[in-house]
């Protein structure tokens, strides 16, 4: 912006008032800096707040920058992985559950009604207890079946059902963020003006077609920042995985801190991780949406 | 004049709910004519050209459009075969332009190539060039709608439609949403098609226009066609009083 | 139970093939399990499940699974940046030896040495321990898993490996009690709730011990932790309370941080700890519970436990794990 109005504009006679646009220019930026210089103080006092709280608490820096190292690589490694593969399933589930919430077909009609509310309403730590508990016992009732049908390969399917701590933790966090998210995503579609959908069939395209070229590209762009609220979201539910044992970073710390009586110092390094990681989420989040509306800037 | 017409609707009914939006319409468009469709605002002029292409479901009646005749009935669906069928007969090009904004002028225009006619890619192109081209907007190829006025997003609009060489374009109001001398850019590119003896159903407030291109105008009032006619006749001396009532302060403004 | 089990599964091939049916958007395992039944059938199904053996599956894997859930210092800890053993045959979902230490590890690495194997661990939340049903995740716990005949219900136990003592301790001060059966009618100090608690009231009962009450009519005082009620003590003799009835590690580890208590007579009961299997896995785990109960036994025998107990709590609490009667369980 500002370099474009630095230049003078081609092609047209010079203004002469083409200083007092500089002036005001330059004045808006001048209070821009001041604005952004201003919320960096206050950001600074508040963080001295934060400091003079642990300060207060007897904090063992000298701990903390010894074990940080361990707890994050290996904790954050486990909280990124699950809530990154965690996210795409959610997503995909979102979308079908979202398409299913549209159609007109009575089975999509109802198979995504009923996964919405189940799985909305039921909470996400008993999910994954269920998924890890019960589902093995689906399995074990499978290979009976088949062995008093004569069907080995259900005893097969049967172990299937047995999924690892982490399989369950990312198949209970992609149903249950699946289920939230297929409302953003029924929301976002159905915010496209219908107008969109008229013109692309009147083209012929099927109605599949429509969402997939027309109505589903110009949706993600709303979605985008939904999307990336849920991530932000799910990187911190993912420590509910960690009662099956999985190392993440809630786990690491908390059993740091047994080790060591280290409670407040281990669970404010792992506040401080998922503090950065979610900045750094929607730091991205933001790039994304800045690529996706390129279409969109005059 | 053919022997058999290019659109016949016979006996179009439309409900919205109770609404009885559209009662027993039925009318005939042949091949190479223009038809005009006047009438007031909520009178059902847009219901109607949406039913032709199926837009809208027609509660009752017959559409035919080439060879694909549709029966609709309350309770029957129509095959989504014919009504694809349709589709590609016709084009239509609609008051707010509805261009798709995630993608470029010359991408607005080879979608349906691409996705409905499956053309290669480097074919579609060509051709969509030359229907902008056709509209004066070459030169526009790779920018997005949002970098274009109201009047060059209607014709990029008008191109997207002929690129997919429809038998009829269907115009709703193409000129509505427009400001005043951006009217004229577009009006200019329909007149045209119409030199070209393209078949069109056209739904117009500028009826200078609507008597300069239409072989046919037609008055609808409260889902009834109430008159029809030649032009010059029609906005002269219109027979019915319903019509009558409907262009005198029309007329007032507007030297036809 | 049979037939509900045919319905359930019957169920979830339906529900599977409809889901395939109907462009299958939706995942369809949230189909609920049937809870109660795989504990009664297992035994009563020879036929349709093939009696394989727990331990041969385990020998020829090479391998021990154990869980241990490393929040329970000294028995069960991290090791800050350890190193993985590059020869080590744990999956890459499991832990080594090297990533874990305490006694109950010790514990599990010498057992598995016995039988040949190497020791490979998971940590699942103990919840999740104790629940049963493990479908064959691990093999065993070893997890300073106390018997009671709840988790009776649910798991096999083998020979305990050590116990926790329940001991009085009394204020220094106090030189009129000599023995536990002084502190009839006295003031006691205890957890709400636990063992220690259903002592003093004679309700407790513990899986093949007989248990003496030998304190008629404490006055029980109750208290959210044993540390509570050990620091009521400490303020002085017969102050806020005359005895408190605890752990005797928690006891002497009280006494090694200053505070002026000292145990009275000998523990009164043993709680004891021991391996747990799961009656659920799918293997017969018969044999397995057998070789463990013998491997224990031995390291009862040679002293390596009292070793191990030595080592961790400076206590011997190892000795009366050894003469448990493990058949009395009746398991
Ligand atoms: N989708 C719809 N649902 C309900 N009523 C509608 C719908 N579309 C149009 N109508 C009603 O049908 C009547 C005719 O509308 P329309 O065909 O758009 O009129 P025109 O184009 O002549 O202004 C109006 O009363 C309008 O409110
Ligand atoms: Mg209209």
């Amino acid at each position: 912006m500002a370099v474009e109005a630095l230049s003078p504009p081609v092609g047209q006679p010079p203004d002469p008032d083409y200083q007092m646009g500089l002036d005001l220019m330059a004045f808006q930026q001048k209070q821009r800096r001041i604005l952004s210089i201003k919320i960096a103080v206050v950001w600074l006092v508040l963080l001295g707040f934060v400091i003079s709280f642990l300060l207060f608490i007897e904090f063992d820096f000298a701990y903390v920058v010894e074990n940080a190292w361990f707890i994050i690589k290996e904790g954050a490694k486990w909280t990124i992985i699950i809530s990154v593969v965690s996210i795409f399933f959610a997503t995909i589930l979102a979308l079908l559950g979202a398409l299913g919430r549209l159609s007109k077909n009575s089975i999509a009609l109802g198979i995504s009604g009923f996964y919405v509310s189940l799985f909305r309403g039921t909470p996400l730590l008993i999910q994954i207890y269920v998924i890890y508990l019960g589902l093995p016992q689906v399995g074990k009732s499978l290979a009976l079946l088949g062995a008093s049908l004569g069907l080995p390969f259900l005893s097969t399917v049967g172990d299937w059902f047995i999924l690892t701590p982490i399989q369950s933790g990312v198949l209970a966090l992609s149903l249950n963020y699946g289920a939230y998210m297929t409302e953003i995503f029924r929301a976002g579609l159905q915010s496209i003006h219908h107008g969109q959908n008229e013109a692309a069939v009147s083209l012929g395209l099927s109605r599949w077609q429509t969402i997939r070229r027309v109505i589903l590209p110009q949706a993600v762009r709303i979605i985008i920042p939904d999307i990336g609220n849920q991530f932000i979201a799910m990187q911190k539910d993912s420590s509910l995985v960690s009662i099956m044992g999985v190392w993440e970073l809630t786990y690491m710390a908390n059993r740091m801190a047994r080790k060591d009586i280290k409670f407040m110092e281990m669970f404010l390094l792992a506040a401080a991780a998922y503090w950065v990681l979610t900045i750094i989420s929607s730091w991205l989040e933001g790039l994304l949406e800045k690529r996706l509306s390129h279409a969109y800037e005059r | 004049m053919n022997a058999k017409p290019l659109i016949q609707v016979e006996n179009l009914h439309k409900w919205f709910g109770m609404l009885h939006v559209l009662r027993g319409v039925s009318f005939t468009v042949q091949t190479r004519e223009v038809l005009v469709l006047i009438g007031r605002s909520g009178s059902g002029k847009s219901t109607m050209l949406r039913c032709v292409n199926f837009l809208e479901e027609p509660s009752a009646g017959t559409i035919q459009v080439g060879d694909v005749v549709v029966g609709c009935n309350p309770g029957v669906q129509p095959d989504d075969k014919d009504i694809l069928a349709v589709r590609l007969q016709t084009g239509m090009v609609f008051q707010e332009f509805n261009l798709f904004p995630h993608m470029t002028v010359i991408q607005n225009v080879i979608e349906g190539l691409t996705t409905v006619k499956k053309m290669p890619k480097d074919k579609a192109v060509a051709f969509g060039e030359k229907y902008l081209a056709k509209v004066g907007l070459l030169e526009k190829r790779d920018v997005f709608p949002i970098r274009l006025s109201g009047g060059q997003k209607q014709r990029v609009a008008i191109a997207r439609s002929l690129a997919m060489e429809p038998k009829v374009m269907l115009f709703d109001e193409p000129t509505s949403a427009l400001d005043p001398e951006l009217i004229g850019e577009v009006l200019d590119v329909i007149r045209e098609l119409a030199y070209e003896g393209m078949s069109m159903i056209i739904v117009t407030h500028e009826m200078g226009f609507a008597q300069d291109v239409g072989d046919r105008v037609m008055y609808l009032e409260n889902g009834i066609i109430v008159e029809e006619g030649l032009p010059p006749e029609m906005f002269k001396d219109p027979k019915d009083p319903r019509t009558k009532n409907f262009l005198e302060p029309i007329k007032k403004y507007h030297t036809l | 139970m049979k037939k509900l089990h045919i319905l359930a599964s019957v169920l979830v091939v339906l529900s599977l093939l409809l889901a395939a049916c109907g462009g299958g958007a939706e995942t369809p395992e949230e189909t609920q399990p049937p809870v109660e039944q795989p504990i009664e059938t297992q035994p009563t199904e020879p036929a349709v499940a093939p009696a394989e053996d727990k331990l041969a599956e385990v020998m020829a894997r090479g391998i021990l699974i154990v869980s241990s859930d490393p929040a329970y210092p000294p028995q069960s800890e991290l090791v800050p940046n350890a190193v993985r053993p590059a020869d080590t045959k744990c999956a890459t979902d499991q832990k080594t030896s090297a990533e874990l230490q305490g006694f109950d590890i010790d514990v599990s690495v010498e057992i598995a040495k016995r039988l040949g194997l190497e020791a490979c661990f998971v940590t699942p939340d103990w919840t999740l321990i104790t629940a049963g049903n493990w479908a064959d995740r691990w093999d065993l716990s070893v997890g300073s898993m106390t018997i009671t005949p709840e988790r009776m219900q649910n798991l096999f136990f083998s020979q305990p490996y050590y116990t926790t003592p329940a001991a009085f301790f009394v204020h220094t001060d106090n030189t009129s009690f000599t023995q536990p059966s002084d502190l009839s009618g006295k003031k006691i100090g205890a957890c709400t709730g636990c063992t220690y608690d259903a002592y003093l009231s004679k309700t407790l009962s513990i899986p093949g011990e007989e248990i003496n009450f030998i304190v008629d009519d404490a006055v029980f005082s109750g208290y959210e932790t044993d540390s509570f009620a050990l620091d009521d003590l400490a303020l002085g003799d017969g102050t806020r309370l005359d005895a408190v009835l605890t752990a005797q590690p928690t006891g002497v580890q009280a006494i090694q941080s200053g505070k002026p208590l000292k145990q009275l007579g000998d523990p009164v009961y043993f709680e004891y700890l021991a391996a747990a299997i799961d009656k659920a896995h799918s293997k017969d785990p018969t044999s397995f519970v057998q070789k463990l109960t013998e491997v224990i036994q031995q390291m009862h025998a040679d002293g390596t436990l009292l070793g191990l107990s030595q080592k961790y709590y400076g206590l011997d609490l190892t000795t009366a794990a050894g003469e448990f009667d493990v058949s009395l369980l009746g398991q």
